[in-house]
């Protein structure tokens, strides 16, 4: 299941980055593999998505959350 | 010492939002921008210790923020540039990494690039604040042992801490002879950053211990990766699908219609000083060149623009509270959909609210876009934004087809033409976004920070500083303009030979009248006559000179009322086109200027800025010619179509 698919309140570890060479970003962000995640918000037509982790939220469009597998 | 020598240079390097540019201007005395969003820093900026600290000859440098030394914005590749043997400071001395302890392992992966690089460091940790609303402090001792570092705790907006990192600073250069060549590699591998994220995590629950009066936080790794838990909560609200829209046309309808009815009364007691300074000096001087010069020139130019001032400190004011909530991150979230559509992101959005104050800060905020084509358009559509010159105009205007008793219809105005202005950049960006190239993938990735009560001190600081340099910068041309104005509509006067009781206004006279009356079939179409058209000139100087150049073509201090706005605004509610005698100012055409105004670009520095961001005249000559050409078009079809539909 990747990020998208879930709903605010969903809570899980990131189990992994799907085009990973292309999403370097978001690894530099801390969405690495054994994360734990939260899904804080959802704007009105999906996206962005707000994702609590490692002590902050950031805010990524559906085509970026969409890389991430939880 | 290290007198003659060559001065030490310390670089303030850290994270976006860490509070870099907090801290250096409390070291340095500096009044640069701050404010709870990532990315506003976005150039460097040079500084000195405060002499308050002990004397030094260390230079300082304010760097934007960034999360890898991989950089990717332009606001990023400057910070590495500053790192990397830059041409004028040379390999830095010392980096202060600035590091926020509530999200210590995303914030330590930077301080580790660092450290490999070869950079001699000192560290400087902020919001312990955030963190202790959480119940965990920092484990300071094994940090250090871990790193082989200095760490001082700092909270740089109450000046906590400083001494200590000043003094960690000294006694590192002390010790430390020539820095060495610094290493930054052009990229970093994906092994590389999972090994070192993973490490960074084991340190972070290491070293994260929860706050002693607490008895033993049980579930204490929900905690490390939690936010903020009074964030969370009034994130539910403000990012929630439906509300969250709410909210944000409450939060910025609010910020735009309190500038109107907030400044009202202090508006009226500077117009009051105006008029009655105008009043005293008239009675009390002789009849003379001098005195028209005083009382016209001088007092009438300055004082109607600086009635304006009010509404200008409270924009200033208000958006320095909203830039420091950390709300800004939730608009560009909120926002970030419909600018998607037009070629935008939701990160153009704080450029574009800069743009609300002044258009050179927006498109330099720009260089926070990571995306070419979405950084050219927000740039391109910044001189649309409603900018602060326009404030006085827009508010002349609005009040004069504002009814007395219903002051609120002027509020609803001022929001209206802030939404027009977006709506116009909407347009263009929408437009012009078809002809620019898109050189690379788009993404958002913006952290939303902790929300945090402002801290007073501060936010009326920042206020005091921009109005001041707002002053400075409209205050010449104004007073330039005035006094130019002041002489074309003076002299040469009446010709001698008509008797005093049959001459007309000294004005209808002037040169200003008959160099005018060529350009005045120009401004026929948008229901103006040479007056306006001469204001409208003027205004290319400084667009809130268009006020000023009112007040004086109308001459208005004539009247002897006590207050200079009702005595211009009772000249315009007068005066009359002289060819066919219809009134010059009614709703069509006071509608047809503020649409002229809210379109055209009237500000060279703009389309130099403009220039310089974008690297070549194409955009800046796009601007100027499309921008003011539609404008004159646009103003000519609201005048017209109103007074088709029967509204004069
Ligand atoms: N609670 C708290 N807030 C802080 C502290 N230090 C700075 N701030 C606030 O954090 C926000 C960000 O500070 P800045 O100094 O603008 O951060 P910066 O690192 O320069 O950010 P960029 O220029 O965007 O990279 C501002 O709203 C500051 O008032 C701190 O120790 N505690
Ligand atoms: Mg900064």
């Amino acid at each position: 299941m990747t990020l998208v698919n879930c709903k605010v309140g969903f809570r899980g570890i990131i189990k992994d980055i799907l085009n990973v060479e292309n999403n370097l970003h978001l690894l530099e962000n801390g969405f690495t593999p054994d994360t734990e995640v939260e899904i804080i918000s959802k704007s009105t037509l999906g996206s962005p998505i707000g994702i609590q982790l490692r002590g902050t939220i950031i805010a990524l469009r559906k085509e970026e959350a969409e890389c991430i597998l939880v | 010492m290290h007198f003659g020598l060559k001065p030490k240079t310390i670089i303030l390097v850290g994270q976006p939002n860490a509070g870099k540019t907090t801290l250096f201007n409390s070291l340095t005395g500096g009044n640069f921008r701050t404010g709870n969003y990532p990315g506003i820093t976005v150039d460097y900026f040079v500084g000195q210790l405060n002499q308050k600290y002990g004397k030094t000859d260390w230079r300082i440098i304010d760097s934007p923020g960034l999360n890898s030394l991989n950089a990717k914005s332009e606001d990023e590749r400057v910070t590495v540039s500053c790192l990397a043997n830059h041409p004028e400071f040379g390999i830095p001395d010392l980096i202060v990494s600035v590091l926020d302890s509530s999200q210590l392992a995303r914030q330590l992966y930077l301080l580790k690039q660092l450290q490999e690089a070869n950079f001699n460091i000192v560290v400087a940790v902020t919001m312990t604040d955030i963190l202790a609303q959480k119940h965990l402090q920092v484990d300071f001792a094994t940090l250090s042992k871990e790193f082989k570092l200095k760490f001082i705790p700092i909270n740089a907006r109450l000046d906590k801490g400083t001494n200590e990192l000043v003094a960690a600073i000294k006694s590192n250069l002390n010790e430390i002879e020539n820095p060495l060549e610094p290493k930054i590699p052009n990229e970093y591998s994906k092994e590389y950053i999972l090994s070192t994220f993973k490490q960074l995590s084991l340190i972070e629950k290491e070293v994260l211990k929860p706050l002693s009066n607490i008895n033993q936080v049980n579930k204490k790794l929900n905690l490390v990766s939690n936010a903020n838990p009074t964030t969370r909560k009034i994130d539910k609200i403000l990012l929630h699908p439906f509300l969250g829209g709410v909210f944000f046309v409450l939060i910025m309808g609010f910020l735009f219609t309190s500038i109107f009815w907030m400044a009202e009364p202090v508006m009226d007691l500077i117009d009051s000083i105006f008029g009655v300074s105008a009043n005293f000096v008239t009675s009390h001087l002789e009849e003379s060149l001098f005195r028209d010069l005083i009382v016209d020139g001088v007092i009438t130019g300055i004082g109607s623009v600086l009635i304006f001032v009010p509404q200008i400190v409270i924009l200033f004011f208000l958006m320095g509270v909203l830039e420091d909530s950390g709300y800004l991150s939730r608009a560009a979230v909120i926002i970030d959909y419909p600018l998607k559509k037009l070629g935008l992101s939701g990160r153009s959005f704080v450029p574009m609210l800069s743009g609300f104050a002044c258009a050179i800060p927006g498109m330099l905020a720009a260089k926070s876009i990571l995306n070419y084509k979405e950084r050219m358009l927000t740039i391109f559509i910044m001189p649309l934004m409603s900018c602060s010159a326009r404030l006085p105009v827009y508010a002349l205007l609005l009040t004069f087809i504002t009814p007395k008793n219903k002051p609120w219809i002027g509020g609803i105005g001022l929001m209206l033409l802030y939404s027009a202005s977006i709506f116009f950049g909407s347009v263009a960006a929408g437009i012009a976004g078809k002809f620019i190239r898109k050189k690379d993938v788009s993404v958002f990735t913006l952290e939303l920070p902790a929300y945090r009560f402002p801290v007073w001190k501060l936010i009326f600081r920042s206020t005091f500083n921009n109005s001041k340099s707002y002053l400075t910068k409209a205050g010449i041309p104004i007073l330039i303009i005035s006094l130019f104005m002041w002489a074309f509509t003076y002299f040469p006067g009446a010709p001698d030979n008509i008797p005093k009781d049959a001459q007309l206004d000294r004005i209808e006279y002037s040169y200003a009248s008959q160099v005018s009356k060529f350009i005045e079939p120009v401004f026929h179409p948008i229901g103006g006559d040479w007056r306006v058209g001469v204001s409208l000139i003027s205004a290319f100087a400084a667009r809130e000179v268009f006020v000023s150049s009112l007040a004086l073509v109308f001459h208005i201090t004539d009247e002897n009322e006590d207050s200079l706005q009702n005595s211009l605004l009772k000249s315009m509610e007068n005066a009359k086109i002289e060819s066919t005698g219809e009134k010059l100012f009614t709703f069509s055409s006071v509608i047809g200027l503020m649409i002229f105004f809210a379109v055209a670009l009237q500000c060279l520095t703009t389309v130099v800025v403009s220039r310089k961001e974008t690297g070549s005249w194409l955009i800046p000559v796009l601007q100027v010619v499309c921008f003011t050409v539609s404008a004159y078009f646009l103003t000519v079809l609201a005048v017209q179509g109103l007074r088709f539909l029967g509204l004069s």
